[in-house]
């Protein structure tokens, strides 16, 4: 297959408008998925490259019915009051040394994102954040710039941290325990290196007031006691069975949904309430993207762009040079444009590289790597970024505002400097990264 | 029982006015907020205690983690807890434009529907467009207690 057919015109012509459409912002992502699967289903029907059947089956049941489930289990943790008896104990264990309160916050928010969605654990955590800094009378800033970063960061070391690695997971048919293995050395090697550059490019900030520190207290934290009790043990089995899930030949979400129907049964939540707690719109994207390339593969122009590519990554000597470029290449375009369209398209470009026999598991992760840290580059990297710009803005301090610009002064270097350290670890460590 | 019999005569607030002397009319009165009428003599909005407390002294980290705070809070400073100068201030920067407005022929009972309905404590009674004055869940309340309720 050499030549470009009219159909993959088409398919190409849906694929580039409906992505200007989501990155242009004219109208919400959602809605432009939902128009650009229905026209891409209808041309494809038309011109004959594309069935509605197969558009059902490019939507990754697997990504989905996850996300659907993780988003239910922190909905029903986050009423119990966890995050905020989490929030009041950081306080206490930092005893008002703000260096000490930017390190134990980052853990915290990284170790939670690593399991639950980043995005939920900044919004839980960046108000407590704010109120944390203003009993301190300390800038909020640099801890609202480290939550979002090292979120990002934290979650892009497991299969379920970040919504790219669950669709490179998925379809690669990675484990668990693999993307952590894999992920795990280079995510520790950037986020000690992340927190050791924002200690130094915040060492103004971080200057203790000299005051007694006051702390928030634990009395009324938890809520909820008993189901907290409930939604923990639900989690822990989740996470069990996400360590095992591959030996036990389950699909990550099926898993998730055993820890969802115990939190289920063991809490009795109001339904109604629960289900309005997901993020439909989140998911309807999802299911969007897929159907709208799977259109395009359907038309052939994906293997046709992965032969080419192929040509390039067969040489061995240049599958890693490929992998950092690619990596590179994520990032860089993730920190400016939502990353999951590109992951989504790259991972069936991936795809179609194995079937001209490169071993394309170096690829898989360059990818998880670049798209997780380059969200870190600008406050529009990251729906997490957004979210601590949002509460800057919302504490009414001014020295706690942080724009654009004062973002990219520090996010830039953060992303360029987590790039270079992911690098080195993936130059030195490449025969790790050979296998998935 | 109709709410022209129990609302409460109000001032309205005019372009230029000082919050200070608005939010005096409110605790004169005892109502949690007055219309505002606009230079063309249009009621364009409301000016609400609650939502000038909401804007200028309570941040929402401070709403959100409440709970979590302790006694020793005093030294909170929040920014723009100057008493003084915020009462100098116009008002026009704090009005918000939802003013919900009941003919006076109203029942009590749809008022107090209304008030459900949209979450908020008080509503503006005007006849003819005429303002004539707050109904407030107090108010009514009071009406039922003295019986002014049996007033046709």
């Amino acid at each position: 297959m050499e030549t470009i057919t009219s159909e993959m015109w088409a398919s190409a012509i849906v694929l580039v408008l409906s992505y200007v459409l989501i990155f242009s912002e004219k109208m919400h992502r959602t809605i432009a998925a939902i128009l650009g699967a229905v026209v891409m289903i209808g041309i494809g029907m038309l011109m004959g490259f594309y069935t509605q059947e197969a558009a059902i089956l490019a939507v990754d049941g697997n990504t989905i019915l996850l996300l659907a489930a993780m988003m239910m289990l922190v909905a029903l943790l986050r009423p119990t009051g966890a995050f905020d008896f989490a929030a009041v104990h950081i306080t206490h264990w930092a005893n008002g040394n703000p260096k000490l309160l930017l390190i134990y916050l980052s853990l915290a928010v990284s170790v939670i994102s690593m399991i639950l969605d980043n995005v939920t654990t900044v919004i839980v955590f960046a108000p407590l954040t704010v109120l944390i800094c203003r009993l301190l009378k300390i800038n909020p800033m640099p801890y609202l710039m480290a939550e979002a970063m090292l979120s990002n960061i934290g979650g892009a070391a497991t299969l379920v941290g970040d919504p790219p690695n669950l669709m490179i997971g998925s379809a690669a048919n990675i484990s668990f325990n693999s993307f952590l293995v894999h992920m795990g050395l280079p995510v520790l090697v950037v986020w000690i290196g992340t927190v050791g550059l924002m200690l130094y490019l915040f060492r103004n900030q971080l200057k203790s007031g000299g005051e007694d520190p006051r702390k928030l207290v634990a009395t009324h934290a938890i809520k909820d006691a008993q189901g907290l009790k409930r939604i923990l043990f639900a989690l822990g089995v989740v996470v069990v069975l996400f360590f095992v899930h591959h030996n036990l030949h389950l699909l990550p979400a099926y898993a998730s949904f055993i820890g969802v129907s115990i939190a289920l049964i063991s809490m009795r939540p109001d339904v109604e309430k629960l289900f309005g707690s997901v993020n439909w719109s989140v998911l309807f994207f999802f299911a969007g993207l897929f159907i709208i390339v799977g259109g395009v593969e359907s038309s052939g122009l994906l293997d046709l762009f992965g032969h080419k590519l192929a040509m390039l990554a067969e040489d061995p000597a240049m599958l890693m040079l490929t992998g950092l470029l690619l990596m590179w290449v994520a990032a860089i375009l993730s920190a400016v444009v939502d990353n999951i369209p590109f992951t989504v398209t790259m991972i069936l470009i991936i795809l179609g590289l194995e079937s001209s026999g490169v071993n394309i598991a170096p690829l898989w992760w360059a990818l998880a790597l670049g798209v997780g840290l380059g969200g870190n580059g600008t406050h529009l990297g990251a729906t997490a970024n957004i979210i601590a710009v949002s509460e800057s803005e919302k504490s009414g301090m001014p020295e706690a505002r942080i724009s654009p610009m004062i973002w990219m002064r520090t996010g830039l270097p953060v992303m360029f400097f987590g790039l270079l350290l992911a690098s080195f670890v993936y130059w030195f460590f490449f025969e790790m990264f050979t296998t998935a | 029982m109709k709410i022209k019999h129990i609302s409460i005569p109000t001032k309205v607030a005019h372009p230029g006015m000082r919050i200070g002397e608005v939010m005096w009319e409110c605790v004169e009165k005892d109502v949690p907020g007055i219309p505002y009428v606009d230079a063309e003599g249009k009621l364009s909005g409301r000016f609400s205690v609650r939502h000038l407390f909401l804007l200028c002294c309570i941040p929402e980290d401070v709403i959100h983690g409440a709970h979590l705070l302790g006694d020793d809070i005093e030294h909170l400073d929040f920014p723009h807890m100057r008493a003084d100068e915020l009462m100098e201030e116009v008002v026009d920067d704090y009005i918000f434009p939802d003013a919900i407005q009941l003919s006076s022929n109203f029942q009590a009972i749809k008022a107090l529907a209304i008030m459900e309905q949209y979450n908020t404590e008080y509503l503006f009674v005007t006849e003819e467009g005429e303002y004539q004055g707050v109904v407030t869940r107090m108010s009514i309340a009071r009406a039922v207690v003295t019986k002014e309720c049996c007033v046709e």
